[in-house]
């Protein structure tokens, strides 16, 4: 047994011990489990711990290296999985009483290709309800809490899988992000995320909230275990057909070239009023600005007048839409949490209302009314209209710019508890996120640090569609200059920090 | 409250009245909740229909709706039957079943019976 703490090496440094049999996946997966098992308790982060599945894939991949075979990308690395991506015979409950107790049969792609990789299946995420909020506070199973600090949100709707990966419960998580629910946690966590372009990463066997807005992406502590998490997540499924079938490049490998950003044309966002943001989260773009121009870059701003006008609303009505729609089949009968009725109508109405939480029916509710003769007319029509003026307006800024630096939120993390009003913050809130969703560009919340008080600062980098490699090797430059998060301090056996 | 074009509210083209919005619930298949509950979720709809009237500056009627664009479509899958020897497995994952079927309580007759939807044994 080595005397190195794994809780604290990225994935790439465990895979390079196990191949160098410096020590085994048991060890490391054992290691793991112990430490989960001594915090989750109190940060709640993990719905499912599927530690018999977990040990079988460890032993498996000991069994790889003994045999002097390839053990994949990830041999032996701990990973967790949010809970709305299926995976084989463990629990998939979106968050939800409406499937507190669905086993799925099959893998999704992404868990598939990740296990493929070598990875090791630890279990399940805590997540907001169908990854409907941006708290993780409307899970079933109560709310994540903060790493960093545990009266904080974690964030959502990816919470669990971020606050897992800053407590350092594994190296990896995988997330899911429709207008922001990868990058917001990472960015509240401390931690980093990635939401890949549209089509570049397989949606099968991802319980949907809005289709044409869904991606599966990595949560890690460093840009180079992202790159690798990408070489193993992004490939053609012909079991998705949104998923695009073009030879992908090698996301670590551009990495490992030389990275420069002299020539670069960097945009940072400017059009928003700054005063509705955090000092400290625009004090951390002029740090990643300094850092870029120092690096050769050429920084300029740029305003997006549709995108800040229309966005938030726009996707609004179209998430909301795709989600009445996607969360049809949950009605008792062919899916989900079941009630009896006198007659059939009743039975549906009485399973879904018992089964969904209340975010989750105002949301199909909303996006109900939006489907309806009139509305649908009046509202959802003009918004997948002016979707199209986004991602023209996209293109144009990146006929002259590389990459856009935005805040990802336009606040640091909030306390538990807090209720938000649709103010002018919470308007920006979503908008720095949902844009890159309605686009179908690739970003990545980037920490940059923390604040004297130890609370996480970010930025958002933003990159045109399928410029997914550029992304990271963009982050990569800036995390070299800035260094990678660490895990956070669990202080005490509660958890307190 | 926060509106991007300082609108009115009185002159926006349709707002969501409460008949109309009963019928959206009946639609959704989810009951109708408290008097409380009602209220919030008509005034969050009229909240976005309000933020939404901002696109009505705009003139879409050239505008195409939008779709993705692919750099190469997926290679459909050979259309071959396949033998699916997950049956018993997928069985065992029902609520209810018996031999090949799954159990699923018996609709039709109780809505002549008005009885309770109970599985028939």
């Amino acid at each position: 047994m080595s005397s190195v703490n794994f809780i604290n090496l990225t994935a790439k440094e465990i895979t390079d011990g196990i191949i160098n049999k410096k020590w085994t996946a048991k060890e490391i997966l054992s290691s793991f489990i112990g430490h989960i098992k001594k915090h989750d308790m109190f940060l709640n982060s993990i719905i499912t711990l599927s530690e018999e599945q977990a040990i079988a894939d460890a032993t498996r991949v000991d069994a790889v290296i003994a045999r002097g075979e390839n053990p994949g990308l990830l041999a032996g690395v701990p990973f967790l999985v949010k809970d709305n991506i299926c995976t084989e015979g463990i629990k998939t409950t979106c968050g939800s009483k409406m499937l507190q107790n669905w086993v799925p049969l099959y893998d999704s792609t992404a868990v598939k290709n990740m296990r493929e990789a070598g990875a090791v299946l630890l279990g399940k995420t805590n997540m907001d309800e169908f990854a409907m909020g941006d708290t993780t506070e409307t899970s079933f199973f109560g709310r994540t809490k903060n790493p960093r600090n545990i009266s904080f949100i974690a964030g959502g709707s990816s919470g669990g899988s971020a606050a897992a990966v800053a407590a350092g419960f594994c190296p990896i998580a995988l997330g899911t992000d429709t207008g922001g629910s990868i990058r917001q946690p990472s960015a509240f966590c401390g931690v980093h995320g990635m939401k890949p372009s549209y089509g570049q990463v397989s949606r099968y066997g991802v319980v949907g909230y809005a289709s044409s807005l869904d991606q599966v992406g990595p949560i890690t502590r460093s840009i180079e275990d992202m790159a690798t998490v990408m070489d193993v997540l992004a490939k053609a499924d012909t079991n998705d057909s949104t998923c695009d079938a073009f030879d992908r490049q090698s996301f670590s490998l551009l990495g490992k070239g030389k990275q420069e950003l002299k020539g670069k044309k960097i945009a940072i966002l400017s059009g928003y009023d700054k005063k509705l943001v955090d000092k400290q989260l625009l004090e951390a773009i002029d740090q990643t600005v300094k850092i870029c121009i120092e690096e050769g870059a050429d920084v300029f701003e740029v305003e997006l007048p549709i995108a800040l006008k229309y966005a938030v609303a726009c996707y609004n009505i179209v998430a909301f839409s795709d989600a009445s729609s996607k969360l049809a089949c949950y009605d008792g009968m062919r899916y989900g949490y079941h009630e009896d009725g006198k007659n059939l109508s009743e039975m549906y109405k009485k399973s879904r209302s018992s089964g969904f939480g209340e975010e989750v029916r105002h949301r199909i509710i909303i996006g109900t009314a939006f489907l309806t003769q009139g509305y649908y007319e009046e509202y959802y029509i003009p918004a997948t209209k002016v979707r199209q003026l986004i991602v023209e307006e996209f293109m144009n800024l990146y006929q002259k710019a590389d990459v856009l630096i935005s805040p990802v939120s336009p606040t640091l993390p909030n306390r538990e508890g807090i209720i938000e009003e649709l103010d002018a913050q919470s308007y920006l809130k979503t908008f720095f996120t949902c844009i890159a969703n309605l686009a179908g560009i690739p970003a990545l919340s980037l920490n940059v640090g923390f604040t004297p008080e130890g609370v996480p600062t970010n930025v958002q980098l933003c990159c045109p569609r399928y410029e997914d490699g550029t992304l990271l090797s963009i982050a990569t430059i800036i995390e070299k200059n800035i260094g990678s998060p660490y895990v956070a301090e669990l202080i005490s056996d509660e958890g307190v920090n | 409250m926060f509106f991007l074009n300082g609108g009115n509210p009185v002159n926006k083209k349709i707002v969501m009245t409460k008949d109309k919005l009963i019928e959206v619930f009946d639609l959704s298949k989810i009951k109708l909740p408290s008097e409380a509950e009602f209220q919030k979720v008509l005034n969050k709809i009229n909240e976005l229909i309000y933020m939404c009237d901002d696109m009505r500056d705009l003139d879409l009627t050239k505008v195409n709706t939008f779709e993705w664009e692919m750099h190469s479509l997926p290679k459909r899958r050979e259309d071959i039957p396949q033998i699916w020897d997950r049956r018993d497995s997928f069985l065992e994952k029902a609520p209810v079943s018996e031999g090949d079927f799954f159990r699923v309580p018996r609709i039709m007759a109780l809505e002549e019976s008005s009885s309770n939807g109970e599985i028939d044994e």
